[in-house]
């Protein structure tokens, strides 16, 4: 009785079982996981973001509003150049150096003028940009890979400024200064390789 | 023989699988699945949500009159794509996104010409890219009927939304924010079909040859 019991129970499963996701997703579902993912599987691509973020909170209004709509425009400019072949020289180096730079500024509390600061920013946004940009022609719908990678950068730019405008109390202020310091040792890291 | 029945009770209650009986497309019919097909084509959703804004972020006159001017341009290319008389062209979608979008992530007043241009050649677009090939007769127009009023349903939303984001400097912000995410994806996907043009025109291979494989405006989902 236990044994064919346990016959049933395994004929059971066996007709109740699941379908195997032994390959990844295809088409728009495949192209828009792949390219939310690029950006927040790449540590180096989210401390920047968090940094771009973070450094939004020290320049205050309008810098802090500001950022989140001229960034994705500039590093879609940069991703431009990487879909249609323009080669940026090193552009892994420009990436480290972004966590590097932008760290530092929000450790150092720096607050340069308006338009400096949107240039650094968009400098490195270009590296950035240039990075997605050569991996969309073998994405699996590109349109969908675009959407979901401007979006995870997107949604990682308002998670920093959120974590950010912490700068209001003495707490946060050394909390978001700290974690600026961590992003440039990041950064630093990353241009050595040792993470 | 108790024993046996709660095992076989315990063994399909342990691994229950969702319910697909109700598939967003499959056996809803053909005006369903012309309502829901703007939903479904990323650069369709892109342009509606792109021009919505837009319109929701002018003034009330010409938010009303740009709506007027889009629900006009939707119904002469759902015609004219019913009749077969002028094909869809997806690269006029998302260009029309890009600059839907900029102008949404640049926050200004527009210029009542320019604004009621875009309005049209956006529902216009919309409408001549809506047909389905594989559908003809009543089931054709059924389907077209269910475009039109999913792709006017569907913007009032945005529209309004950006209409009463008006009231804070975040919710205007975050509006901004949204337009300038779609024309950073239009422009890139732009740039790929560009390059994939230029590498056909040079016959040298300008994008990577599995691009080839997919077209960049990859549309959605079949009909059931």
């Amino acid at each position: 009785m236990k044994k064919r019991s346990l016959i049933i129970f395994t004929l059971c499963l066996m007709l109740v079982q699941g379908v195997a996701f032994a390959h990844d997703e295809t088409g728009l579902a495949g192209g828009f996981i792949s390219g939310f993912l690029h950006p927040v599987l790449g540590w180096d691509h989210v401390v920047a973001m968090l940094a771009v973020g973070l450094w939004g909170a020290f320049l205050g209004n309008p810098a802090i509003w500001l950022l989140p709509v001229v960034f994705p425009l500039v590093m879609a400019f940069g991703g431009v150049l990487g879909v249609i072949g323009v080669p940026l020289p090193a552009v892994e180096t420009g990436i480290a150096a972004s966590a590097v730079v932008l760290g530092l500024m929000v450790a150092l509390a720096v607050r340069p003028q308006l338009w400096l600061a949107a240039l650094i920013v968009a400098v490195f946004a270009v590296f950035h940009g240039h990075a997605h940009g050569t991996e969309l022609p073998s994405a699996a719908s590109p349109l969908a890979y675009s959407i979901g990678f401007v979006l995870a950068t997107g949604l990682m730019h308002l998670c920093g400024i959120a974590l950010g405008l912490t700068v209001r109390w003495p707490a946060g202020r050394v909390a978001v200064r700290g974690g600026g310091a961590l992003i440039a040792l990041a950064g630093v890291g990353f241009l050595t390789g040792a993470v | 023989m108790t024993r046996l029945r709660l095992v076989l009770w315990a063994g399909l209650l342990a691994a229950p699988l969702p319910v697909s009986a109700h598939s967003s497309v499959a056996g809803i019919g053909h005006f369903y699945n012309g309502f829901l097909h703007p939903l479904f084509v990323p650069a369709h959703l892109m342009l509606l949500l792109a021009l919505s804004l837009c319109l929701g972020q002018q003034n009330n006159r010409l938010a009303e009159a740009g709506f007027a001017f889009y629900t006009a341009g939707l119904a002469a290319g759902l015609l004219l794509a019913g009749f077969a008389l002028v094909p869809g062209e997806p690269t006029a979608l998302l260009l029309l996104a890009m600059l839907s979008g900029l102008l949404v992530a640049l926050g200004r007043p527009l210029a009542r010409p320019l604004c009621l241009a875009l309005a049209v050649a956006a529902g216009l677009a919309l409408g001549l890219d809506s047909v389905h090939e594989s559908l003809s007769g009543n089931d054709k127009w059924m389907f077209l009927c269910g475009c039109g009023l999913g792709v006017l349903f569907f913007s009032l939303y945005p529209l309004l939304l950006a209409d009463k984001a008006k009231a804070a400097l975040w919710m205007k912000t975050g509006v901004r924010v949204a337009g300038s995410w779609i024309a950073a994806a239009a422009l890139l996907v732009l740039a790929l079909a560009y390059a994939g043009t230029a590498g056909q025109l040079s016959g040298m291979p300008a994008v990577a040859p599995e691009s080839r494989l997919t077209p960049p405006f990859q549309t959605g989902l079949a009909l059931a």
